[in-house]
């Protein structure tokens, strides 16, 4: 049977997509008649077997429509000036993603950030508390998704002699196009100047990778600690900037590699990391999902922390540098864990009403 | 199934479970079409997602379409013709096939398509192909779905033909296998 079904020419008889492998197998039924109830129910398991992998191909293909389109969905979202969904800087990012997604910046940014602030009064400042997002317009029409536990202030002067920011945290840009007014955000490492474009900033006090991820256009990044080298960033590629002094999270599990000096020295950018579905990893989270590529668990722990206001304690340092890759989508902390678990071995309490989770071997 | 006019309205007014159905109902169609042009199913499968966001995204300015099925198909060549010059794979591809717009007969594979959801058979087999490894499942899809040859599937995955043969027929020994121990009152016409 199995003789039948990986014959090349005989998989075309069942499907009809060859007149003369069809006229070849009719030709040989007739020849050999006594093979004829074993040819047809071959054939019928070919059939069965095209027909099942049709329907499994339909069904994931339809998913990830579904989960696409969902994704648009401003779900765990808190407007705070409210966007609908009408808006252009809205459909743009539709667009944008349609086209196919372009590019990425990435800057690393460390603790001793000192956030400037003016006694001005027209500023404004948004935050976001763990957990929880938020999309903010400007008076431009430049529209800003918050990330978790991020701050994003306004310059006294915004929309009126400039368009400066002061972010810490992380925020994606969908900045509207002024070419009279660059639009720029002010990091302790890091200054983006853009005109028209979008892009996404990571600059977490507590974090020692903060990533920007630009999709169109063009920005100009100066990183003010590396003698305000200018790097000019195309679609599809990124800039890493790693401070001294960085205290990251979990910093008792994962000290050695962080805490080497900073070799002063020109940056180049480097290309985004696109994921097997054609994601950016970078910019992920605008879509509620947490992406994780061969990361540390340590790393991904601080991401956590953020995600669902919780503290992550390792009380082994060797599960902090277990590694994973996985994908998910508006899944909770316990589904999350519960999944990783079953490719290291590891194992969890969750404690103190769900603010406390504990991971151990 | 809902009638064409039915869906495309649907996805008119937002409505994503039609517009969904209309994904659904015309995904085969498209895929095969597009296969036959291009011969490679994720660039197929990526204008497919890609042309069916585009209207979602503009369904609120799309018109009433006389032909919902004409339309897809032309407008999924063109999507197609645009991706695979952007691949770089050929120079350009003539898309304008009006074989396929008249009265869009259905490909060779996509009338083998049977919807039969209570098929015993058919729910047993899913159920095994779920548990082959990766690997194995992937070299099914471009043998017997997309309808690779051998050598077309060395040259895609990059591994050896008789890895290819191995690796598909133990897929097939083992699905087979295990059909036949859960399934021991078989009965085959």
């Amino acid at each position: 049977m199995i003789d039948f079904l990986t014959d090349e020419s005989f998989i075309n008889y069942c499907k009809g997509v060859s007149e003369k492998d069809t006229a070849y197998w009719e030709s040989y039924i007739h020849e050999h008649p006594e093979q004829q109830e074993l040819i047809e129910t071959a054939r019928q398991e070919c059939l069965l077997l095209f027909n099942v992998l049709a329907e499994s191909d339909l069904a994931a293909e339809s998913m990830r429509l579904r989960r696409r389109i969902e994704a648009e969905e401003p779900a765990r979202v808190v407007a705070m000036e409210p966007v609908s969904v009408e808006s252009p800087g809205y459909n743009r990012w539709f667009r944008l993603k349609w086209v196919g997604v372009a590019a990425a910046v990435i800057l690393i940014v460390f603790a001793g950030f000192q956030f400037y602030y003016s006694a001005g009064s027209s500023n404004k400042t948004y935050t976001t508390a763990l957990g929880e997002k938020k999309l903010v317009r400007l008076s431009d029409g430049t529209v800003i998704h918050l990330n978790a536990g991020s701050e994003l202030r306004t310059d006294d002067q915004y929309g009126i002699s400039n368009r400066s920011v002061y972010l810490r945290g992380e925020a994606f840009f969908e900045v509207k196009r002024d070419e009279n007014h660059p639009f720029i955000v002010f990091t302790t490492a890091m200054q983006i100047k853009a005109l028209g474009t979008s892009f996404d900033v990571r600059a977490y006090d507590n974090e020692a990778i903060t990533e920007t991820s630009l999709i169109t256009g063009l920005v100009e990044v100066v990183l003010k600690e590396n003698n305000n080298q200018v790097v000019l960033l195309h679609p599809n590629h990124k800039i890493a900037w790693r401070n001294m002094g960085g205290d990251v999270l979990v910093s008792r599990t994962d000290t050695t590699s962080r805490r080497e000096p900073e070799v002063k020295e020109e940056r180049q950018p480097e290309k985004l990391l696109v994921t097997d579905r054609g994601e950016i990893k970078e910019i992920a989270w605008k879509e509620n999902r947490l992406v994780f590529e061969n990361d540390s668990f340590s790393d991904i722990a601080v991401l956590l922390q953020r995600w669902f206001d919780v503290k992550i304690e390792f009380e082994d340092i060797d599960v902090a540098s277990y590694r994973f890759t996985g994908d998910f989508e508006k899944e909770d902390l316990k589904t999350i864990l519960t999944f990783l678990k079953e490719s290291k071995d590891f194992n969890f309490s969750i404690s103190e009403g769900d603010k406390l989770v504990t991971l151990k071997k | 199934m809902h009638a064409d006019a039915v869906l495309w309205e649907g996805l008119r007014k937002g409505d994503k479970e039609l517009f969904l159905a209309l994904y659904n109902k015309y995904y085969h169609s498209l895929f095969f079409i597009g296969l036959k042009e291009v011969g490679d199913g994720q660039l197929v499968r990526d204008a497919i997602q890609q042309l069916f966001l585009y209207l979602w995204e503009k369904r609120e300015t799309i018109r009433t379409a006389v032909n919902v099925k004409s339309y897809l198909i032309t407008s999924f060549l063109r999507k197609l013709s645009d991706d695979w010059k952007k691949a770089e794979r050929f120079s350009s591809l003539q898309v304008v096939n009006d074989a396929y717009l008249e009265d869009a007969p259905l490909t060779p594979e996509e009338s083998l398509i049977k919807k039969d959801e209570d098929d015993h058979q058919f729910t047993l087999l899913a159920g095994l192909m779920d548990e082959l490894p990766n690997r194995q499942k992937e070299l099914l899809v471009l043998k017997f779905y997309e309808g690779l040859s051998y050598e077309e599937i060395v040259q895609r995955t990059g591994l050896s033909y008789r890895t290819v043969y191995n690796k598909i027929y133990e897929a097939l020994k083992s699905l087979k296998l295990q059909v036949s121990q859960n399934q021991p009152h078989t009965v085959s016409i």
